[in-house]
C-alpha cells in the first residue's frame, strides 16, 4: 500500500477543533488503548505547520510498556527507540512504525469523538482497497459497496484495533469480497468500459485492450478465490510476496504457489486468443 | 535421455524462467530464452501486465469518503471492559495445612 498512501497532512480535516486533553504526553484514549509516544504534542490535524507524520524528531521517550503495545519491542529498531537517546546517531526510520503511529493517533481522535477524523483513515488506505475490491469482484459498483461496508464496520468495531488498521481493515475487505464471491456464483464478470478512462491511441489499440480487459476478467472469474486473491495481489495491486503473507497470515511459499497456478491457469485459458 | 524428457525439461526450465521474471527474481531477457521458440507466453505476460499496470493507477471513486460518513452511526462502539486476569478468575485454594 506504501505507494497509495497519502499523506495525512494532504488531507482537508473537517473537524478543526484541537482536542485540549491531548496537548501534551500521549497516554490512554478514550478506548483505554495504550499508543506509542506521541512524537510531538498532538498537533491539530488541520495544521500545515506540524504534519501527524512528520519524522518523528522530538518524541517523548517510549517506555517499554508502550513499544510492546504498539508491536514494537521485537521488530525492528524505530524511530521511537532513535527518540530515547537523542543524541544517538539517527537510525533506520520504519515507516511501517511511523504508519501504525499515525493511525493509532487519528483512531483514538475518533474515538474521542472526532467522528469526522475517520476520513484521514478512507483517504488513506480506499484507494489500495478499492483495487483489492475491484480487482476480485469485478464490478466497480460491488467493489463500491464493499468499500462503503468496510469502512462502516470498520468505524463500528474501531476500538477493538489492536496493532495495524491497514492490516485489519485490509481483512475486513478480503472476507466481503469472499463472501460476495461465495454467495454470487458468476460465470463471468465484465467490467463497466463506459466508466475506464482510455489512455490508448489509436481506435484499434483501444479494441485490442478492452478485450483483454473483458476476457482477463473472464479468465480470474474462473480461478477459486483464494487463487484469485493471491493473483490481484500481486500482479495489480503490485505487493510484494512478504507483504501479502503479513496481510493474509500464510507462509510466502504457500502464496507463491498460489500466485503460480493462477498464472498457468490464466495461461491456458488466454494463450490461444494473445500469446504471440 | 529420452525425448519426451528433454522436452519436459525444457519446458519445466522454461515455466521456472517465466515466473522468476513475473516475481521479479529473473530477467524478460532469460525468460525468453528459456520459452518456447517464439515466446508467445512472454508476450502473453507483457500484455496481461500492462493491463494490470493500468488497473494498478485506479482510484476509488470520487465522493466515496463523504458518502462513507455521511452513512457511519454516530459513534463507534466503545470497547468492552477488559477480561480479568486468568490468575483472578482461577478459584483460590487454600493450601492443606
Amino acid at each position: 500500500m506504501g505507494d497509495d498512501l497519502l499523506p495525512l497532512t494532504a488531507c482537508p480535516d473537517p473537524d478543526p477543533d484541537p482536542d485540549p486533553e491531548r496537548s501534551e504526553g500521549e497516554g490512554k484514549g478514550k478506548g483505554g488503548r495504550v499508543h506509542p509516544p506521541s512524537p510531538v504534542p498532538l498537533p491539530a490535524l488541520n495544521s500545515t505547520h506540524v504534519p501527524i507524520d512528520e519524522p518523528m524528531s522530538e518524541a517523548q521517550p517510549a517506555s517499554k510498556h508502550d513499544r510492546q503495545v504498539a508491536g514494537l519491542s521485537g521488530g525492528p529498531k524505530t524511530n521511537y527507540a532513535s527518540a530515547v537517546k537523542n543524541t544517538a546517531p539517527a537510525e533506520p526510520v520504519d515507516p511501517k512504525a511511523d504508519q501504525l503511529a499515525a493511525d493509532l493517533l487519528v483512531i483514538d481522535r475518533v474515538l474521542a469523538g472526532h467522528r469526522n477524523d475517520f476520513g484521514l483513515l478512507i483517504n488513506r488506505y480506499s484507494d489500495a482497497l478499492y483495487r483489492h475490491a475491484l480487482g476480485m469482484t469485478g464490478s466497480p459498483d460491488v467493489a463500491e459497496d464493499i468499500l462503503q461496508m468496510s469502512f462502516i464496520k470498520a468505524y463500528q468495531h474501531l476500538s477493538e484495533v489492536r496493532g495495524r488498521f491497514d492490516a485489519w481493515v485490509f481483512r475486513i475487505v478480503a472476507n466481503a469480497c469472499k463472501d460476495w464471491l461465495k454467495n454470487i456464483r458468476r460465470t463471468h464478470l465484465s467490467y463497466d468500459e463506459d466508466d475506464q478512462a482510455s489512455s490508448f491511441n489509436t481506435p484499434e489499440e483501444e479494441l485490442d485492450r478492452s478485450e483483454l480487459r473483458t476476457d482477463l476478467d473472464k479468465a480470474l472469474a474462473t480461478l477459486p478465490a483464494s487463487l484469485r486473491e493471491a493473483f490481484i495481489m500481486k500482479h495489480v495491486e503490485g505487493r510484494s510476496y512478504e507483504e501479502m503473507a503479513d496481510l493474509l497470515g500464510t507462509t510466502v511459499g504457500a502464496l507463491k504457489m498460489r500466485v503460480h497456478r493462477a498464472r498457468e491457469a490464466l495461461q491456458v485459458l488466454l494463450e490461444e486468443k494473445y500469446a504471440g | 535421455m529420452m525425448r519426451d524428457e528433454r522436452d519436459d525439461q525444457v519446458v519445466r526450465r522454461g515455466t521456472y524462467a517465466l515466473h522468476a521474471w513475473l516475481d521479479g527474481d529473473g530477467s524478460e531477457w532469460a525468460a525468453r530464452r528459456a520459452a518456447a521458440p517464439g515466446a508467445r507466453e512472454v508476450e502473453l505476460w507483457k500484455r496481461v501486465e500492462a493491463e494490470a499496470a493500468r488497473r494498478r493507477s485506479e482510484h476509488a471513486p470520487e465522493g466515496l469518503r463523504a458518502r462513507i460518513l455521511a452513512a457511519l452511526p454516530a459513534e463507534p462502539s466503545q470497547p468492552a471492559p477488559p477480561r480479568p486476569r486468568e490468575s483472578s478468575r482461577r478459584s483460590k485454594r487454600l493450601p492443606r495445612s
